[in-house]
């Protein structure tokens, strides 16, 4: 290339074998789809990691049977739906998103492994415990006005928030 | 082949006994032949309810254990010749139920009965896993009040995840919600929980409400199960629940509180 009167300055794509042929050739690793920064010369590993989106959450579990007190049901690197009733003493949990259909007593825990974007749709809220990426509310603290609603919960700066639908 | 039904609940006292005798008692005076089972070892009742508590030669374990066969443990009621009763023994523990035992004992009562009555012991411990393993139907006893239909909630979910159906991934167990001792009047006082606050939760089939009565009391006290007492509401309400199991659609009675006549409203005041 530098024959041809090129002068290559990074790489873009490739395996990660390629990546480190290339960084000792002193050629920048760029991000997928989007143009370097000049920092990126010094230090290229540090930028394409906090680069690489949050992992994006596609699969879903569908559970069409109510979860009965006791029971406990887990949608690992998934969103949840819930078609029937969650009973009080029930626990319901998801790395994604949780959708609820019917009565939810019971706790409901989303973005288990803290995915902070990941929130809870339910048409009757009556939990016992609601939680998002670890931010939690028990019953208790959850405003009476909200009891039997349809809502949405989700993190705001890190605050939790119920939100009628 | 048998169908299986089990009656349980989690909460103990709720009626799972009186309601085992009563279904009984009541599928056998309708032609069906019928064997109940108390899987309650250690604490055996089935038999007083039943009034045969002095005829108890052999029982469930003995024929478990292979020490006895079926015909010598199965004791024959007096009073309808459609109606057989397996009593458990009183000095075992639960640890004796095993479930290749259990499975033979149902497996040999299922090629002569139509029916057989699994009458669980409470909780959600080994004597009550080896009474729903088998089950094809399920009878879950309720009473109106919150502790009793949270545990029968958690009961529903082992019947969903641990029976035999749910393992072998079989059509579903058949679910059939029976509430007891059912006071219309604290209901209305707010007392009580109602019917739909049950049904709320709960929400399967109501096959049936028994109210509050004495004659419930009476009738364990004399070893006659509750559905012989025609005169009683418990009695009619438990014939209602058998005819409706078998596919009758009757109204659901005793969830109102009775009217009074005019003399009652007259010195009411």
């Amino acid at each position: 290339m530098r024959g041809n009167g090129m002068i290559p300055v990074g790489v873009r794509g490739g395996s990660p074998a390629q990546h480190e042929a290339a960084e000792a050739m002193e050629l920048a690793v760029l991000a997928d789809g989007r143009p370097s920064k000049p920092e990126n010369r010094a230090n290229p590993r540090t930028v394409t990691a906090p680069a690489k989106p949050e992992p994006v959450i596609t699969n879903t579990t569908l559970v069409t049977k109510p979860v009965r007190s006791g029971q406990r049901v887990y949608a690992q690197d998934s969103d949840l739906i819930v078609l029937g009733q969650v009973s009080s003493g029930a626990e319901i949990m998801a790395d994604g998103h949780i959708h609820v259909y019917a009565g939810l007593r019971g706790r409901a825990l989303a973005g288990l492994k803290g995915n902070q974007n990941a929130r809870i749709f339910c048409q009757d809220l009556r939990a016992e415990l609601i939680s998002v990426a670890g931010h939690y509310r028990i019953s208790e603290n959850i405003d009476a006005n909200l009891r039997g609603k349809p809502v949405q919960i989700y993190l705001e700066e890190k605050i939790l928030r119920i939100e009628p639908l | 082949m048998a169908r299986i039904i089990v009656v349980t609940s989690g909460k103990g006292g709720v009626g799972k006994t009186t309601t085992s005798a009563a279904v009984s008692m009541g599928l056998a005076m309708r032609g069906h032949r019928t064997a109940v089972i108390d899987f309650d070892v250690g604490l055996r009742n089935l038999d007083l309810i039943m009034g045969c508590e002095r005829r108890v030669v052999y029982d469930f374990v003995n024929v478990i254990n292979e020490e006895a066969n079926l015909n010598q443990a199965l004791i024959k009621d007096k009073r309808c010749d459609n109606l057989y009763i397996l009593p458990t023994s009183q000095t075992r523990e639960k640890i004796a139920l095993t479930k290749d035992g259990v499975g033979r004992v149902i497996e040999e009562l299922s090629r002569s009965f139509d029916y057989i009555i699994c009458d669980s012991p409470a909780g959600i411990e080994h004597g009550a896993m080896m009474a729903m393993y088998y089950a094809d139907d399920a009878f879950i006893v309720v009473n109106p009040e919150i502790s009793s239909v949270r545990d029968s909630d958690r009961m529903l979910g082992i019947l969903a995840s641990k029976s035999r159906r749910a393992i072998t991934s079989s059509a579903p167990i058949r679910e059939y919600l029976l509430i007891t001792r059912y006071d219309p009047e604290r209901v209305k006082k707010t007392e009580m929980m109602s019917v739909d606050d049950v049904q709320d939760i709960i929400s399967i089939e109501l096959l049936g409400i028994v109210p509050e009565s004495k004659s419930v009391l009476n009738a364990s006290n004399s070893g006659m199960p509750v559905v012989l007492d025609r005169d009683s509401e418990a009695g009619q309400a438990y014939i209602d629940v058998v005819k409706r199991y078998l596919g009758e659609r009757i109204p659901h009675r005793f969830t109102d509180v009775p009217k009074k006549g005019i003399f009652g409203r007259l010195f009411r005041e």
